[in-house]
C-alpha cells in the first residue's frame, strides 16, 4: 500500500510537468495552476497518507522497496527501477511536497506577470518529481539520475529569464559546478560497484563491511560520494554557484536553493551512512568542511546588500551546518536541522519575494527601509524567520540548531572544535540576518518615500508565507531536549545504533542550550545597535576595517581563484590545441601528406613530354633493360 | 526467407532504380519507399532475432569466389543487431530529410547514392566473410565520397578527395592483413577461407595476431577516428551536405569500433594484450582533445564533429579494456551515439537553415520565438553531454564502470571528457537559444520546429527516450554476442574469464568444412 | 619438312624491329599504327613458331586472339585518327602534346 502510494506520489509531478511541457500553446493559466499545484498538493496528501501508513507499522517494518522492473542487466550486475520508502525518504517526501506545495501556491501569484508561466510549473514539476525520485531511489543509479535531474531542474529555473545574459552565466555554472560532482558520484558509485558488486542500497550497504573498516578504498568511496554532496550543497570549495544562482526568480531560490535541492548532500550523507560509520577519517572531513563552509559564508553574508544574497549566504552557512552534524555522525540532528530549515528558509524567502515584489524588483537593501509597516505579512514571514534562524529559544531554528551543537560537543576534538566554530556561527548567523531585518524593515523610509507605494500581495502570496512563518515558530517542537527526541526516533530505523552514531548528552545539552542562546541574543542585540536603534551609525562606521570587508563581501574570492587557476589554464591550453596542435598536427598529416605528393607529381611530371614517340622511345629502352637483366639472371652470368 | 540478404538488396535495388530516374517527384517517392522497405525488413530480422544465441545467426551462405575463398556470408548477432536497425532508421529519416530539401541539381542521384551508402553500411554490419566486410568498407566510401564531392557546401571540393585517400590508404592495409589472415590461416583452415567464424578458431600466436591486428586497427582507427587520425573529419563534417554529415556522424563512425568488436579482438585474442593500453591512450586523448576543440569551435558543426569525436573515444575504451560491462556498454553506446548524434546534426540543419548561419556566435536567443525548438534542443543537449537518465548517460556510466574495475586511472581521466561535454554543449545550447534575441529574424520564429522538421526529429527522440527508459531491452540482446567477442581476447590476455563456456574452439588444427548453412 | 625455330624467330624479329623504329620514327599516326601492326604480328609469328615447336595449338588460338584484338584496336585507332584529322587539319603525333605533364 505505501509503496504503490510512493509511486504515485512520484510519478504525479513527472505526469503534470510533462502534459504542460507537452501543451502544444500556453495553456490557460488555471489549467497551468491545476496541474502545476494541484499535482503537488496531491503528492503531499499522498506522502502524508504514507507516513500515517508506515507511522501504523513496527519501527522494524517501516523500510518499504518496490522493484518496477529489470532496468539492465549488464556485466555482472543487474539494476533494477526501484523505489526504497523508508523513513528517511519519507520525512524528505513531506518536505519536499509540503514546502513545495507552498511555494507553487506563492509562485502562481508571484509569476502572475510572466509570458512563460508555463515554462515555470513545467520546470517546477520536473524539479519535485527530481527530487522525490532523488530521495526516494532504490539504488545508487537512480539517485545519480534523480541527482542530476534536480541539477537540470535548478539549470532551467535559474536561466529562466534567459535573455538576461547574467541569468544565462548563472545558470551555466551551476550546471558545471554540479556536473563536478555528479562526477564524484558517478565515481564513487562506480567503486561501489566494484567493491561490493551491486548498486542496491541494501546490497552495497551490506558489502561496505566487507570494505574494510578506514581502508583508503573506503575513504575514497566516501570522498567521491561527498564531492557530489559537496557540489549539491554548495560546501567549500564548490560553493560559488549558489550566490550566482539567486538569478532565478525567488520561488525557485526559495524551493531549490533554500528548501530542498541543497540539502541533498545532507541527505546523500545520512542515506550513506554506513560508509561514512566505517570511516572515521571521511567522517571528520566532511565535518571540517561543514565547519569551515558554516563560518565562511556566514561572514560572506554579513557583507551583502542583496537581499537574495545574503539569504543565500546564509543558506549555505546553514548547509554548513547540517553537514558538519551529519560529518561527525548526528545524523537525526543534521535531519532536524534540514527540516527546520526548509521551514524558515523558505520563509525567509517568500517574505523576501513580497518586498522584491513590491518594490518592482528591487533587491538592494540600500534602497529599502522601514517595510514594516506597508508589508505585514512579509514582516511576519520575515521576522518569524529570523527569530527562527538565529537560534532564540523556543524557535525551530533553537532546537534544531541546538541539537546539532550539543551532538558536536560529544564527538570529541573534532567535535568541540566544530562546536566552538558553531557558536560562532550562531553569533554571526544572528548578527547578518537581523540586519537583514533592521535594515528593510526599521527605520525611516528613504528620501521621498517608495515609488510607487508598495502594495500588500494577495492571499495567494501570503498564506504560504504566513503558514511557514508559523511553523518557523512551532516546527522546532517535534524534538525538544530533556523532552522527546521525535526526529531521531523516527529515523532510528536508518540510522540504527552504529558507534559513531551521535547524540547528545545531559552535560552538552546543557551547556549549549545556554551558550547558544545567549550568543543568539548577543547577536541581535549588537545587530540592533549597528543598524536597528540608529541607522546613521552604520554609515559613520562604513570605513572599518573596509579592505577585509570587502574581501568578505567578494566571498572570499573564491570565484577570481577558480578562474584564474582552473578556468583560464583550461582555455588557453584549448586556444593552443584549437590554434596550434590541430593544424599542425592531425591537419598537419594531411596538408603535409598532399605538399608531398604534389611535389613528387611536379618531378615525375616533367618527363611527360606529351611525345608519343618519345614515350615509345622510353618504353623499347625499358624492354631492352629488362632483357638484358633477365638475360643475366637466365644465364647467371654474375 | 533470407532476410538479411533481402536487407542489403532492397536499398542497393532502389539506388540503382532511384539514380536512373529522370523524374524527382518519382524518384523520392521510390527512394522513400526503399528505405523504408529496408527498415521494414529490418524490424523482420530484429523481430525474429534470438536473444540467447551468442553466434551469427539468420546467416545466409553462398560461395562467391570458391578458388579464392571468398562467401557471400551475412547473418547478425547482439552486436550487430541494433546497428542494423539504427542503420536502416537512420537513413530512412536521412532520406526524409534529404527529399524535404533535395538538391536542385541531380536530386535522383543524390539519392542514389545515400541508398547506396546504405547498402554498403548494412553489408558492413552484417558481413561474416572478411572479403565481404571489405568490399562493403570501400563501397560505402564512394557514395559518401561522391556526395561530398558534388553536393559539399564549402567552396573547394578538397574534403571528398582528403576522405577518399585518407580512409583509402587505411583500408588497404587492412586489404593487405585479410589477404594474409587468410593465407596464414590456410594451414589450419585447411583451404583458402575469409569467413569470421574460421578464423576465429586459428590461434595465430602472439607475433602474428599483433601485426595482423595492427594492420587492421589503422584502418579502423581512421574511420573511427581515432586521434590523431582525425584529420579528415573537420573537413568532411562541415564541407558535406548536411544530411550526409547525418549520416556519416549518426552511422559511419559507427564502422570502424565495430570492425574492432567484430574482428579485431575475436580473431586476433593474442595480440589484443599489447594494443591494450596504446589504444586506450590514444582514445583517453580524444576524450579531452576533442572536448577541448569542441569548446573552442566557431560553427556548430565543428563543435557537434569534434564531440563526436570525444565520445567515440568512450566507446573504443569501452571495448579495449576488455570488460564485459564496459564492452557492452559500449554496444549499447554505439546505438546511443548514433542516435544523438544525429539528433544534434538533425538541429543544426534546422538552425542553420532559420537562420542562414551555422557560426555561433552570430545567433542569440533564439528560445524566444522558438519554444518547442528549444525543448527539443535541450532534450538533445543532455542527452549528448550524458546527463544522468538520458540514453547516453546509462551507455557511459557502464563503460566508466568497466573501465574502473580494468584500470581505475583510465576512468578519471574520461571523467574529464563528461565535464567537458557539459562545458561545450551547454555553449552551443546558450549561445544560440539563450541570450537577447539578435541575429534572425522575428525573435527566432524562423528556426521554430515545423512539421516537416518534427517528422525528422522527434522520432529520434522517442528513441533517445526509449533508451533512457529501459535500456535492458537493448542489452538483453547484445550480451550473449559481446561476451563472446571478448572472451578470447580476455583469455589471451591472462584475465579470468567466467563465461569460458561460450568461448569458440581455438586451436590450431584443421578445422572443419565450412559449416552448411539452412 | 620443318622450318627450324631460329627462323620464326628470326622473321619475328625482324619485324618487330621494323615495327619498333617505325613507332619510334614516323609522324604520322596512320603509319604509327601500321608499324603496332607490325610488332603485333611479330609476336604472333613467335607464338606460331612455338607453337609448332611444341606441338601445342594454344599459341595458334592465341594468336587468333591477338588478331582479333589488334583488329579492334586499328577500328579505335582508325576511329581517333578521323576524329583527331577532323579537329585539326594536319596529322603530326608530335603536335599532339596536350598530355604533357
Amino acid at each position: 500500500m505505501a509503496t504503490t502510494l510512493s509511486w504515485m506520489v512520484l510519478v504525479l509531478p513527472l505526469v503534470s510537468g510533462l502534459v504542460l511541457t507537452g501543451w502544444p500553446s500556453e495553456p490557460p493559466r488555471a489549467i497551468t495552476r491545476v496541474l502545476g499545484i494541484g499535482s503537488i498538493l496531491v503528492a503531499f496528501a499522498l506522502s502524508v497518507w504514507v507516513f500515517a501508513d508506515l507511522l501504523g507499522s513496527p519501527p522494524e517494518e517501516r523500510s518499504l522497496t518496490s522493484r518496477a522492473f529489470e532496468w539492465i542487466a549488464i556485466g555482472d550486475v543487474t539494476v533494477d527501477l526501484s523505489i526504497l520508502v523508508d523513513p528517511l525518504s519519507v520525512m524528505m517526501m513531506l518536505v519536499i511536497t509540503g514546502v513545495g506545495f507552498l511555494i507553487h501556491l506563492y509562485s502562481a501569484e508571484y509569476m502572475g506577470g510572466d509570458r512563460d508561466y508555463r515554462r515555470f510549473f513545467a520546470g517546477m514539476n520536473l524539479f519535485v518529481f527530481s527530487m522525490l525520485l532523488l530521495v526516494m531511489a532504490g539504488n545508487f543509479l537512480f539517485l545519480i539520475v534523480g541527482w542530476a535531474f534536480v541539477g537540470l531542474a535548478s539549470y532551467l529555473l535559474i536561466g529562466f529569464w534567459y535573455e538576461r545574459p547574467t541569468a544565462v552565466a548563472a545558470a551555466k555554472k551551476a550546471f558545471i559546478v554540479n556536473v563536478i560532482g555528479d562526477v564524484g558520484l558517478v565515481l564513487g558509485a562506480v567503486l561501489i560497484l566494484r567493491e561490493t558488486g551491486t548498486l542496491d542500497y541494501a546490497g552495497a550497504f551490506a558489502g561496505a563491511g566487507s570494505i574494510g573498516a578506514d581502508s583508503g578504498t573506503l575513504l575514497a568511496i566516501c570522498l567521491l560520494l561527498f564531492m557530489g554532496a559537496a557540489a549539491k550543497s554548495a560546501q567549500v570549495p564548490l560553493h560559488t554557484w549558489l550566490p550566482d544562482a539567486m538569478e532565478g526568480p525567488t520561488p525557485v531560490s526559495a524551493l531549490i536553493h533554500a528548501a530542498t535541492m541543497v540539502t541533498a548532500g545532507v541527505y546523500l550523507v545520512v542515506r550513506c551512512h554506513v560508509f561514512f560509520d566505517l570511516s572515521w577519517l571521511a567522517g571528520d572531513i566532511v565535518a571540517v568542511v561543514g565547519a569551515i563552509t558554516l563560518l565562511m559564508a556566514a561572514t560572506v553574508a554579513l557583507q551583502q546588500v542583496d537581499i537574495k544574497r545574503v539569504l543565500a549566504w546564509s543558506t549555505i552557512s546553514q548547509v554548513g551546518y547540517m553537514i558538519m552534524a551529519v560529518g561527525l555522525g548526528a545524523y537525526a540532528s543534521g535531519m532536524f536541522m534540514l527540516m527546520a530549515h526548509a521551514f524558515f528558509k523558505a520563509a525567509l524567502f517568500l517574505a523576501a519575494g513580497i518586498v522584491i515584489h513590491a518594490l518592482h524588483g528591487e533587491q538592494n537593501l540600500d534602497r529599502m527601509a522601514g517595510l514594516r509597516k506597508h508589508l505585514r505579512v512579509a514582516y511576519f514571514g520575515m521576522g518569524a524567520g529570523c527569530l527562527a534562524i538565529a537560534g532564540v529559544p523556543g524557535f525551530a531554528g533553537f532546537f534544531a540548531k541546538d541539537d546539532v551543537l550539543a551532538s558536536a560537543l560529544a564527538g570529541g576534538n573534532v567535535g568541540v572544535a566544530c562546536w566552538v566554530i558553531g557558536v560562532i556561527g550562531a553569533f554571526l548567523t544572528a548578527l547578518y540576518m537581523f540586519r537583514l531585518l533592521f535594515r528593510a524593515f526599521f527605520g525611516p523610509e528613504p528620501g521621498g518615500g517608495y515609488r510607487p507605494v508598495p502594495h500588500p500581495s494577495r492571499w495567494w502570496m501570503s498564506v504560504p508565507v504566513v503558514i511557514l512563518g508559523v511553523l518557523s515558530i512551532v516546527g522546532g517542537l517535534v524534538q525538544v531536549p530533556f523532552g522527546w527526541a521525535g526526529i531521531t526516533d523516527w529515523l532510528q530505523p536508518v540510522t540504527g545504533n552504529a558507534p559513531s552514531v551521535l547524540a547528545p548528552t545531559h552535560t552538552t545539552e546543557v551547556v549549549t542550550v545556554i551558550t547558544s542562546s545567549v550568543v543568539a541574543l548577543a547577536g541581535i542585540a549588537l545587530a540592533w545597535w549597528l543598524f536597528g536603534a540608529d541607522p546613521a551609525r552604520r554609515l559613520r562606521l562604513a570605513g572599518v576595517a573596509r579592505s577585509t570587508r570587502e574581501v568578505m563581501r567578494g566571498g572570499w574570492r573564491f570565484d577570481e581563484v577558480c578562474d584564474d587557476v582552473i578556468v583560464e589554464p583550461g582555455r588557453t591550453v584549448a586556444d593552443v590545441m584549437w590554434a596550434e596542435v590541430e593544424p599542425k598536427g592531425p591537419q598537419g598529416i594531411i596538408t603535409g601528406t598532399t605538399a608531398l605528393l604534389r611535389g613528387g607529381a611536379r618531378l615525375v611530371g616533367a618527363s611527360q613530354s606529351g611525345l608519343v614517340r618519345a614515350y615509345a622511345f622510353w618504353m623499347v629502352l625499358g624492354i631492352v633493360a629488362v632483357g638484358i637483366v633477365l638475360a643475366i639472371v637466365v644465364t647467371g652470368a654474375v | 526467407m533470407p532476410w538479411v540478404s533481402i536487407l542489403i538488396l532492397v536499398p542497393l535495388a532502389a539506388a540503382v532504380v532511384v539514380a536512373l530516374m529522370r523524374d524527382r517527384r518519382i524518384a523520392r517517392v521510390v527512394a522513400l519507399a526503399g528505405s523504408t522497405l529496408a527498415l521494414a525488413v529490418s524490424v523482420v530480422v530484429v523481430a525474429s532475432f534470438d536473444r540467447g544465441v551468442a553466434v551469427m545467426q539468420q546467416v545466409d551462405h553462398l560461395d562467391w569466389i570458391p578458388s579464392a575463398g571468398v562467401s557471400w556470408d551475412v547473418g547478425v548477432d547482439g552486436i550487430s543487431i541494433w546497428l542494423v536497425l539504427l542503420t536502416t532508421a537512420i537513413f530512412t529519416l536521412g532520406t526524409v530529410a534529404a527529399c524535404q530539401r533535395l538538391p536542385e541539381q541531380r536530386g535522383s542521384v543524390f539519392l542514389g547514392l545515400i541508398l547506396l551508402a546504405e547498402a554498403g553500411l548494412l553489408g558492413l554490419f552484417t558481413a561474416g566473410d572478411l572479403i565481404l566486410f571489405y568490399v562493403c568498407w570501400e563501397f560505402m566510401l564512394i557514395p559518401f565520397a561522391l556526395l561530398i564531392w558534388n553536393w559539399g557546401e564549402g567552396g573547394q571540393k578538397t574534403a571528398g578527395l582528403v576522405f577518399v585517400v585518407y580512409t583509402m590508404a587505411g583500408s588497404l592495409l587492412m586489404l593487405v592483413a585479410i589477404i594474409s589472415t587468410g593465407i596464414i590461416a590456410m594451414d589450419h583452415t585447411g583451404g583458402l577461407s575469409f569467413l569470421i567464424r574460421d578464423l576465429q578458431g586459428v590461434a595465430f600466436g602472439e607475433a602474428t595476431s599483433t601485426i595482423l591486428l595492427a594492420g587492421f586497427l589503422i584502418a579502423f582507427a581512421i574511420k573511427i577516428p581515432l586521434w590523431p587520425l582525425h584529420g579528415w573529419l573537420p573537413r568532411a563534417y562541415s564541407q558535406a551536405p548536411l544530411v550526409v554529415t547525418i549520416l556519416l556522424a549518426a552511422v559511419m563512425s559507427k564502422a570502424g569500433v565495430y570492425g574492432l568488436l567484430r574482428i579485431g579482438l575475436p580473431v586476433f585474442p593474442e595480440g589484443v594484450g599489447n594494443v591494450v593500453i596504446p589504444i586506450a591512450i590514444l582514445a583517453l586523448t580524444g576524450i579531452v582533445y576533442g572536448s577541448l576543440l569542441a569548446w573552442r569551435a566557431t560553427t556548430m558543426r565543428l563543435l557537434v564533429g569534434y564531440s563526436s569525436m570525444a565520445h567515440l573515444g568512450f566507446i573504443v575504451l569501452g571495448i579495449i579494456v576488455l570488460d564485459r560491462m564496459a564492452a557492452q556498454g559500449a554496444v549499447l553506446q554505439m546505438v546511443n551515439h548514433g542516435l544523438v548524434a544525429a539528433a544534434a546534426f538533425v538541429i543544426v540543419l534546422i538552425l542553420g537553415r532559420g537562420a542562414g548561419t551555422e557560426d555561433m556566435d552570430r545567433l542569440s536567443g533564439l528560445a524566444k520565438g522558438a519554444p518547442r525548438m528549444a525543448v527539443a534542443f535541450l532534450i538533445v543537449t543532455m542527452a549528448a553531454l550524458a546527463l544522468p537518465g538520458s540514453n547516453a548517460f546509462v551507455g557511459e556510466f557502464f563503460i566508466l564502470g568497466g573501465v574502473f574495475n580494468q584500470y581505475a586511472w583510465m576512468a578519471v581521466i574520461a571523467t574529464l571528457g563528461i565535464i567537458y561535454a557539459a562545458v561545450y554543449m551547454l555553449r552551443m545550447y546558450q549561445s544560440t537559444m539563450n541570450g537577447p534575441v539578435h541575429g534572425v529574424r522575428d525573435d527566432g520564429r524562423a528556426v521554430e520546429m515545423t512539421a516537416r522538421d518534427a517528422i525528422v526529429l522527434i522520432p529520434l527522440i522517442l528513441m533517445m527516450m526509449w533508451i533512457a527508459v529501459w535500456p535492458g531491452s537493448l542489452v538483453g540482446a547484445t550480451r550473449a554476442s559481446t561476451d563472446m567477442a571478448l572472451a578470447p581476447a580476455q583469455l589471451a590476455d591472462g584475465r579470468p574469464v567466467e563465461q569460458i563456456g561460450i568461448l569458440p574452439a581455438r586451436a590450431a588444427l584443421p578445422a572443419t568444412d565450412h559449416p552448411e548453412q539452412p | 619438312m620443318s622450318v627450324p625455330i631460329g627462323a620464326y624467330l628470326m622473321l619475328s624479329l625482324a619485324l618487330l624491329i621494323l615495327g619498333l623504329i617505325g613507332v619510334m620514327r614516323r609522324r604520322n599516326p596512320l603509319m604509327l599504327l601500321l608499324s603496332v601492326e607490325l610488332m603485333l604480328n611479330a609476336g604472333n609469328v613467335a607464338l606460331i613458331g612455338f607453337s609448332r615447336l611444341w606441338d601445342d595449338p594454344s599459341g595458334q588460338v592465341f594468336a587468333l586472339v591477338v588478331m582479333v584484338v589488334a583488329a579492334a584496336e586499328v577500328v579505335i585507332g582508325l576511329g581517333l585518327v578521323v576524329a583527331i584529322f577532323r579537329s585539326r587539319t594536319n596529322l603530326d603525333v608530335d603536335e599532339m602534346s596536350s598530355m604533357r605533364g
